[in-house]
């Protein structure tokens, strides 16, 4: 059908330069045969479109005339197979005859209408039987303007993207890479494609192997996305793709179930409208920090408020859905539900703090009883000042009632007054504090201070039972980090028990030893040290059970509850029986920030 | 009000109470001497001055009460003014027993213990007083001749110049010389001065706190 004339090579226009393999065959047609007639009387419109089909690298073709009559480029030829090369210059009716129900209208359309339509067929495939039919092809259907043409269409262009899997896409582009640099030596692609391939057997083989591999990658796909398939369906976590702003792209069924939403009603929400109000700023940060790449992938435990207004408690992991060199554009969101683990975690918490309460509680009725125990000493305590107060108020009287006033001794016992008055209220402000049921207030303390303090309580009890008391408090003691009232009760409780078990001596010295001593970097130690009736060292820990007591009227409290304080204080309380007679307690503090007494 | 010569001991563990009371006895013009514990008080001379104690009950180390007994066992005759925190009744009953001139409780009336002080302070006059009447009585007694002491005794017995005469074995007029001697040298006026004499030397003194000194000066 094709004509080779001298004519048509001599005046071969530029429009038909170039163009590699099909470049030469157009020049070697005689297009004065052909419905669009001689290059030479071609329209202007017609000649730009051959030469860049014929410069374009996508595969391109175009039907001009009434008679779609056809043109392509390189690209195009591997849809032709055995159509080409009588297909270059043929009326489009008579190449696609067996398909053309299905190419027909779409192109009559575009050329009638001017509509640009596309289908999706597989139309192509059967002249390249190695795609089979895996390949899904979008045809583009373009009118081409043309001023000289009738009704100003001079034809159709048609361009084809591949809609494929992009798997598949890669496997053609390698394989057309190779088939069009099947002749080595050739540096540029103008080069091979005029050097095009001789050695068919060759060719043959290759596209045999290009299809097996082809074939093999597919079936990798599909069961890499089977799989996928699965585990996104099947999974008990939420799963959800969102877009780089966060809404919701696609989600399966255990998030939707965990959410109440239905995942058309997810499409149209973001992850943050789904986040609970306290918990979105610190998830738009993560997120924003996976945007900027300064991290891969976070996780974070948060609430989902569900449709229903509940929320749910959540552990999310989130990363960016990468592909390959390209900006990703998706991101993946795996859900867990964690609510019943932080239901426990609260129950826990509640019941820990109960626990505390409770403590505390009892802290304070033992203290209370102790206090009650101590009424006659406190009372004591309290009277000797008044007394002494009472005594200079009279004498004061006195000395202003002579003749002669003798305002020095007046103005000395007044001084008295007002200083024991002060002790007197200081004594009775340490029985208050002690009294009271105050939250803790760990502050740095002075625990030399503290044990005087304390001590000033139990003058009575020492006395009566003709206790002596030795004091070895170190002066440079640092503070100690904690809560006053709580450390006395400590104290109270431990010098009681001295005194108690050296009053159930009935000979030998009764002498108890208080000291404090600075421990380690950062620890004091107050020992405690009595010549009671001392400790079996197979008890030195059982005494600090509750309830553990071996006295008429002890309750088993004091020391149980005193282990407790030290130990929320970060320190120890431990006993140790003595080489000679009784037994030292001895426990341990944290230091305030390095501070020292004084 | 000013007696002289005479101080008053205040005894007491507490600095503060010590003060106070001082300054209250100091203020009716008494001289005070104060000690923060028993021990301290037994290292002074108090046995020649006149004066009285002001004791707290409880002290530490040797107590109140241990004093009030180491003070008897010691035969020093000074009167006790005990003060207490708490009113304790059997305590105030044993000290009063021993001996106490007084048992007072904080915070202590001024009148009260001013009125104790003046109290032990006579009661002490008086005891010296009697201490140093029998120290006289007995150094007359003691100048006595054996023969003397014999007849005083009968004398005091109530028997006749004539009976002691039968008695001794000695005459009636002899009798009548060792009377005469013997009513001399103890400045007796009369029969009946001299039976209250001897009355007294014989006594126990007015208090149990002299019974060391007594015997040691009969020896
Ligand atoms: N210093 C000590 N020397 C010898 N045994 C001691 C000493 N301190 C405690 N114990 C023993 O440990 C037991 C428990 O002491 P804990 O203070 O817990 O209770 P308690 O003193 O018996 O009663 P309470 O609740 O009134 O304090 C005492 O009964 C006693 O047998
Ligand atoms: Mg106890």
């Amino acid at each position: 059908m094709t004509t080779q004339t001298a004519a048509g090579r001599a005046t071969s226009p530029d429009c038909l330069a170039g163009g590699g393999e099909m470049g030469a065959l157009m020049r070697s047609i005689a297009w004065s045969q052909t419905p669009i007639g001689a290059v030479e009387w071609w329209s202007p419109t017609l000649r730009t479109m051959v030469s860049y089909l014929l410069a374009n690298r996508v595969p391109m073709l175009l039907w001009w005339g009434p008679s779609f009559c056809q043109l392509y480029n390189d690209a195009f030829l591997p849809y032709l197979g055995a159509k080409h090369p009588k297909s270059m210059g043929q009326p489009a009716g008579e190449c696609w005859a067996e398909n053309w129900h299905f190419i027909g209208p779409p192109i009559e359309n575009a050329f009638r209408s001017g509509a640009a339509t596309w289908t999706e067929d597989m139309f192509l495939e059967v002249q390249r039987p190695w795609f089979a039919e895996e390949a899904r092809w979008r045809i583009g259907y373009r009118p081409v303007m043309d001023e000289t043409a009738p009704n100003r269409i001079g034809g159709v262009a048609a361009t084809v993207d591949e809609i494929t899997e992009k798997i598949i896409s890669e496997r053609r582009i390698v394989l057309l890479r190779d088939l069009g640099s099947r002749s080595t030596g050739a540096t540029t692609a103008e080069q091979a494609f005029h050097r095009p391939v001789t050695n068919l057997t060759e060719l043959t083989e290759q596209l045999a192997a290009g299809r097996q591999s082809l074939e093999r990658s597919l079936e990798a796909l599909r069961e890499s996305e089977a799989r996928w398939r699965a585990v996104f369906e099947n999974s008990a976590a939420g799963i959800a793709v969102t877009d780089l702003r966060g809404q919701f792209q696609a989600v399966n069924a255990a998030f939707q179930q965990m959410l109440g939403y239905t995942e058309d009603e997810l499409r149209s929400l973001s992850f943050i409208d789904i986040t609970y109000e306290e918990d979105r700023d610190e998830n738009v940060s993560a997120c924003s920090d996976l945007l900027s790449r300064k991290r891969q992938y976070f996780q974070v435990e948060k609430r989902y408020r569900r449709k229903d207004g509940g929320f749910i408690w959540v552990s999310v992991y989130v990363s960016l859905i990468s592909t390959g060199a390209g900006t990703p554009r998706l991101a993946v969101a795996v859900a867990q539900d964690i609510t019943e683990r932080k239901r426990a975690e609260e129950r826990r918490r509640q019941a820990e703090e109960a626990l505390q309460n409770a403590q505390a509680e009892l802290a304070h009725v033992t203290r209370l009883t102790t206090l009650g125990e101590l009424s006659a000493s406190i009372a004591h305590e309290v009277n000797q000042p008044l007394g002494a107060v009472v005594t200079d108020g009279h004498a004061c009287l006195r000395w202003l009632y002579k003749a002669k006033p003798n305002l020095d001794e007046a103005r000395a016992a007044v001084k008295r007054m007002i200083q024991e008055a002060t002790h007197a209220s200081e004594v009775i402000g340490r029985i208050r504090s002690l009294a009271r049921k105050s939250p803790p207030r760990m502050i740095p303390l002075d625990m030399n201070q503290a044990i005087v303090d304390v001590l000033t309580l139990l003058r009575h009890p020492l006395f009566q039972n003709k206790v002596v008391l030795k004091t070895e408090l170190v002066a440079d003691l640092r503070q100690a980090q904690g809560d006053l009232v709580q450390l006395q009760q400590v104290m109270v409780n431990l010098f009681m028990n001295a005194i108690e078990s050296m009053a159930m001596r009935i000979d030998g010295p009764r002498e108890l030893i208080v000291a404090s001593q600075n421990h380690g970097k950062d620890q004091i130690v107050i020992q405690v040290r009595d010549s009671g009736v001392g400790l079996d060292h197979g008890r030195t820990e059982q005494i600090f059970k509750p309830f553990v007591t071996s006295k008429s009227n002890g309750l088993g409290m004091g020391l149980s509850i005193s282990r407790s304080i030290i130990e929320a204080h970060g320190g120890r309380l431990s006993a140790v029986p003595n080489d000679g007679p009784g037994a030292t307690f001895l426990f341990s503090l944290r230091a305030a920030e390095d501070r020292r007494v004084k | 009000m000013t007696e002289e010569r005479t101080i008053v001991y205040v005894v007491d563990d507490d600095p503060a109470t010590r003060d106070a009371l001082s300054s209250l006895i100091r203020s009716v013009g008494f001289q005070v001497a104060t000690f923060g514990s028993a021990d301290e008080f037994l290292e002074t001379d108090f046995r020649d001055t006149p004066g009285c104690l002001v004791l707290d009950i409880r002290l530490p180390g040797l107590s109140g009460i241990d004093l009030q007994r180491r003070l008897t066992e010691m035969g020093v005759d000074l009167p006790i003014i005990f003060i207490t925190g708490h009113g304790d009744i059997p305590l105030a009953v044993q000290v009063m027993k021993a001996g106490a001139v007084e048992l007072l409780t904080k915070p202590v009336r001024d009148e009260d213990l001013l009125d104790a002080i003046h109290q032990a302070l006579g009661r002490d006059r008086v005891s010296r007083r009697e201490r140093l009447e029998k120290i006289e009585l007995r150094q007359r007694f003691d100048s006595l001749t054996r023969r003397e002491r014999q007849v005083m005794h009968l004398i005091c017995d109530g028997r006749l110049n004539k009976q002691i005469a039968a008695e001794l074995g000695i005459s009636e007029v002899t009798v009548k010389l060792h009377r005469a001697n013997v009513m001399r040298k103890m400045k007796a006026g009369s029969v009946a001065g001299l039976v209250g004499m001897a009355t007294k030397l014989a006594s126990k003194g007015s208090q149990g706190g002299t019974r060391a000194r007594r015997r040691s000066a009969i020896r």
